[in-house]
């Protein structure tokens, strides 16, 4: 079996997502779906009551009663809180992990995932053309998401890979991906949104997030804030190792993303906010 | 400013990081030399014209505290302004490293920002001194 085969193999091997994660994700590519609506889907699923009531109790939030109720912890943490904590807890499992192709730490695919999420959602409430907060930051945590596979093909290349960028053989880290094993990891994770039957913009995002003027129109701009929301998580210095600042920033993207320099160093300081409150919130989620 | 700057590090992903964070921090022209270890380090400052040396404090051979105390002590070299940056810098741990003569320590993850930071404080500090 050659290494591509292996690869596509390994994706069908991918076991599928829970059935709740599936109707969460698929709510939030629906078209003008509220926050509510994801509200809704925890409300249905025991385990996500369990997950917010149990950040709702923690030492951050606590508040000298204990929170029994769904409605009483959505009072105290906000419907977008109960929605990111539910979102982040169900992909916490496929994106926590090392990525030794990329010689990258265990836990920082799921940061650089998470600050690429805050990002892209912040850009989306900044500039307010009409793409929906929560899907820009679903799409900005499973951007990378072929990368959880990708890394143990790549596992031994790093310093060739390394060398092959440092040396400007190659456009991109993507392009060193594509010499070592014939394909990267955007058309990875693009083979995995199939495999679990990803609603489709978060689809042409996990394809195109790094070459987003070739992504649908329709989802276009989607894909160029998680583009943006990507490079301004590795420039505040949450990466996954060897590929960190290893893409150019499309030059097109103040076309779609209309963000002054000033709005930049605003959105700088916001994502660095909130990526601590909401990164020690999806953590105390999963405590037991 | 910054012609030739030495990056000493063990990880080859850690140097290549601090490298693209100094070209986005604006040192695009500058040339960068790499070494895996102290003595490397050590080795291309004696060899080399050398204007700035970032190195990192966990290294095998001869560690970053060791090759900062051999930099300092040496009139050859003691000119060199060293940046020191390590997985987590305290406060107390700073000022022993500026006591030992780096101009600066910055904690890991370094970004383009904060690089940008303390060499511009640097240069503005040789300008007028």
């Amino acid at each position: 079996m050659n290494i591509q085969d292996a690869i596509v193999q390994r994706v069908t091997d991918m076991p599928m997502l829970p059935v709740v994660v599936s109707r969460l994700l698929e709510i939030i590519g629906e078209e003008n779906h509220s926050t509510s609506d994801v509200v809704r889907i925890v409300e249905n699923d025991p385990s996500l009551t369990i997950k917010v009531l149990r950040v709702a109790n923690s030492a951050a939030f606590f508040r000298g009663h204990p929170i029994s109720t769904l409605n009483r912890a959505i009072g105290l943490l906000g419907e977008k809180m109960v929605a990111d904590i539910a979102i982040g807890s169900c992909t916490l499992q496929v994106l926590n992990r090392p990525l030794k192709g990329y010689d990258s730490a265990f836990g920082e695919l799921w940061d650089h995932s998470l600050c690429s999420a805050i990002s892209s959602r912040e850009i989306t409430l900044m500039i307010q053309n009409g793409v929906s907060p929560d899907l820009a930051f679903t799409a900005g945590l499973l951007h990378d998401i072929g990368k959880a596979i990708l890394s143990e093909f790549l596992e031994g290349n790093v310093e060739k890979l390394i060398e092959l960028w440092d040396q400007k053989q190659v456009e991109d880290y993507l392009e060193a991906e594509k010499d070592i094993v014939g394909t990267n990891h955007s058309e990875v994770g693009y083979l995995v949104a199939q495999h679990w039957g990803l609603p489709k913009p978060l689809c042409a995002v996990i394809k195109h997030h790094h070459h987003p003027n070739l992504s649908d129109k329709e989802y276009i701009e989607l894909t160029y804030m998680v583009h943006l929301g990507d490079i301004i998580a590795m420039m505040y210095g949450s990466g996954t190792g060897s590929d960190t600042m290893a893409y150019r920033i499309d030059p097109e993207y103040q076309k779609h993303v209309p963000i002054s320099k000033q709005g930049l160093a605003v959105l700088f300081l916001t994502v660095q906010e909130k990526f601590t409150d909401t990164k020690s919130s999806i953590l105390a989620s999963e405590e037991v | 400013m910054f012609q030739t700057i030495i990056i000493t590090d063990d990880s080859t992903t850690a140097r290549m990081i601090t490298k693209r964070c100094l070209e986005i921090a604006g040192f695009q022209n500058s040339s960068f030399l790499e070494a895996k270890n102290g003595e490397e380090a050590l080795q291309m400052a004696k060899d080399n014209q050398v204007d700035l040396m970032v190195i990192d404090l966990n290294m095998p051979k001869m560690d970053g505290s060791s090759l900062l105390k051999r930099l300092k002590s040496s009139p050859r070299l003691n000119h060199i302004p060293v940046l020191v940056i390590s997985s987590l810098v305290s406060e107390a741990k700073e000022t022993e490293l500026k006591e030992q003569g780096a101009f600066a320590a910055l904690s890991k993850p370094i970004t383009p920002a904060g690089l940008s930071k303390v060499l511009k404080s640097l240069s503005e500090q040789s300008t007028w001194g």
